[in-house]
């Protein structure tokens, strides 16, 4: 049995609690609700695996916390965790996990595999879209490490390195005082392929996209005509996940066979730091109205 | 009003013809091609005069001509038509060097003739009422266009680069860009873009993006490739999404159709109004 403790501010935790209850070889032996309490229950409790989400202020210190104590780690928000931070758990020979990622959601994961299986052929141009509601927490963000560094990561996953990137970013203040966010990215892949990726805080509701065209076909899917139940009621929209499809769950699983090293990480750190690189390239673009190229350093397949 | 038509080069050519032929004030009666067979297939197709000689064709009594050769043949033709004081509609683009089009433009200044491109999507109703909605700042301020022109790949003259000038950004960026223009009364400040050839085994590009800012700070981006699978329900899109501080617009300009399953042809075709392609 693998030993869980979940760990973030209060109310942050359930849905993560849930995934955890879910799996068989895995036991929540603690809930952390304080860096304070963190600190007490891996004192005094046999623990492997530390669930860290979401937090308002750094995750640094509850990262370097359980990192130095050498439990695993499954870590929220990917995007704001540095080099130092990873580097720390390279050195404490820990498994450090990133829950924000395309790799096990269900449509972005088979697209991977059909394309890997030659499904499309040759890709040729591929088209991603990512779009958020406007929302006073993204003020002052960089659109493309917050909302972009999943589909980077993604294209890097599937079709390989990143050569070029050209983007372009617009903000304005809406009616209401809020700041629309938008940003369009040209991703030249070194395999040839033309990647677009759209990134908006401008959207009514959440929504994500792709269509990928190959000289043999095309995957297309878009998370609005993708939803097995739809509630209407009004007003409000409720869309809800199909269990058997659930993302948190399956990768809580490869976490496990991580840990228990029969498998490994889908998605390394060094993978993240890359996909990063490439935020951080359409960001340099922006500043300078260039494409802006990128240097290989990963030895992704 | 007497119109002719200047080659059947294009596919258009028989849209305009078919139409012409409904159009109450209009009399399509002459045809002009520098393939004589295929001239003549048409003139017996819509009952014209097939004229070989361009002169000739010009002197036969219309008032105007639509023009429908291959792109590297526009001005020649453009130009001879306004010399002859004839109005042109002309397939788009409107030439394959910027320097060319500018010379039509002039000669057709000079003669007094109207000179109007090709972009039918503009008289589409759908985009007519984008327009509208922009226009009124229902959307609040433009923040960006994300727009797509696909297709299928043409074929025949369209990739042959002397007669065509290029493929599939030289067919598919102008449709968006003057969309974008027209609707946002707008400039380009900046353009970039990535052009590959992908999908086929021919000599012109096949599919790329575009990257553009408007002289507004509005960001473009423009897909014009011919990556429309060969199974694909429909010839392709004119998609845009127009981002405004107050909205987003989704348009998919000939989505108004149904679905046909045909087990017969083990095809998926939309039916009904499914654009100009």
């Amino acid at each position: 049995m693998v030993k869980v403790v979940v760990a973030g501010e209060a109310g942050t935790s359930v849905k993560k609690a849930q995934a955890w209850l879910r799996i068989k070889e895995a036991e929540i032996v603690g809930v952390a609700d304080s860096l304070s309490s963190l600190r007490e229950i891996l004192q005094g409790t046999e623990v492997d695996i530390v669930d860290i989400g979401s937090i308002t202020d750094s995750a640094d210190p509850w990262v370097a916390l359980a990192a130095q104590a050498g439990k695993h780690i499954l870590y929220a928000n990917d995007s704001a965790l540095g080099c130092e931070r990873i580097s720390l758990c390279d050195q404490h020979e820990i498994v450090l996990q990133f829950a924000n990622t395309l790799r096990f959601a269900p449509e972005y994961e088979q697209a991977y595999e059909q394309i890997k299986n030659g499904a499309i052929g040759k890709a040729g141009v591929i088209r991603l879209r990512r779009g958020a509601p406007v929302s006073a927490e993204n003020v002052g963000k960089c659109i493309f490490q917050e909302l972009g560094i999943r589909e980077f990561d993604w294209l890097r996953w599937t079709f390989g390195e990143v050569e070029r990137v050209m983007a372009r970013e617009v903000k304005r203040t809406n009616e209401s005082g809020q700041i629309v966010h938008y940003a369009l990215v040209m991703l030249r892949m070194a395999s040839g392929a033309i990647a677009h990726v759209e990134l908006s805080w401008a959207e009514g509701a959440e929504h994500a996209s792709f269509e990928l065209t190959g000289d043999q076909g095309m995957i297309a899917h878009d998370s609005r005509e993708s939803t097995p139940i739809r509630w209407s009621r009004g007003e409000q929209f409720l869309s809800t996940t199909f269990p058997g499809m659930d993302l948190m769950q399956r990768q809580r699983e490869h976490f496990i066979r991580c840990v228990q090293k029969q498998e490994v990480p889908r998605l390394h750190s060094r993978d993240l730091l890359a996909a990063l690189d490439v935020a951080l390239a359409a960001r340099e673009s922006v500043k300078t109205g260039q494409p802006v190229k990128l240097m290989h350093g990963g030895d992704e397949g | 009003m007497k119109v002719g038509i200047i080659s059947f080069a294009h596919m258009h050519a028989h849209s305009y013809a078919s139409y012409l032929q409904k159009h109450p004030d209009a009399q399509l009666i002459a045809v002009w091609d520098d393939d004589s067979r295929r001239g003549v297939e048409m003139a017996t197709a819509y009952q014209l005069d097939f004229y070989e000689d361009l002169q000739a064709f010009l002197l036969s009594g219309i008032n105007a001509v639509i023009i429908c050769s291959e792109n590297a043949k526009h001005k020649e033709h453009v130009i001879a038509a306004a010399r002859a004081k004839k109005h042109i509609l002309c397939e788009k683009p409107i030439a394959t060097e910027i320097a060319d089009a500018r010379e039509m433009i002039q000669v057709c200044k000079q003669e007094g003739v109207m000179l109007q491109v090709a972009y039918p999507v503009r008289f589409a109703p759908v985009m007519e009422n984008v327009k509208q909605i922009v226009q009124s700042g229902a959307l609040g301020d433009i923040l960006a266009i994300d727009g797509t022109n696909h297709g299928q790949m043409p074929g025949g003259w369209f990739i042959e680069k002397e007669l065509s000038g290029g493929g599939a950004a030289t067919d598919h960026i102008v449709h968006l860009m003057d969309l974008v223009r027209w609707m946002l009364q707008d400039e380009v400040k900046s353009v970039y873009a990535e052009l590959d050839t992908r999908f086929y085994e021919i000599e012109v590009e096949d599919c790329g993006l575009v990257s553009v800012e408007m002289e507004s700070g509005v960001i473009v981006g423009i897909d014009p490739s011919w990556s429309r699978p060969k199974t694909f329900p429909t010839w392709g899109d004119v998609t845009m999404r127009i981002v405004g501080t107050k909205g987003t617009l989704d348009v998919d300009v000939f989505k108004q159709h149904a679905l046909y399953y045909n087990d017969r042809d083990s095809t998926a075709k939309c039916t009904l109004g499914c654009g100009y392609g």
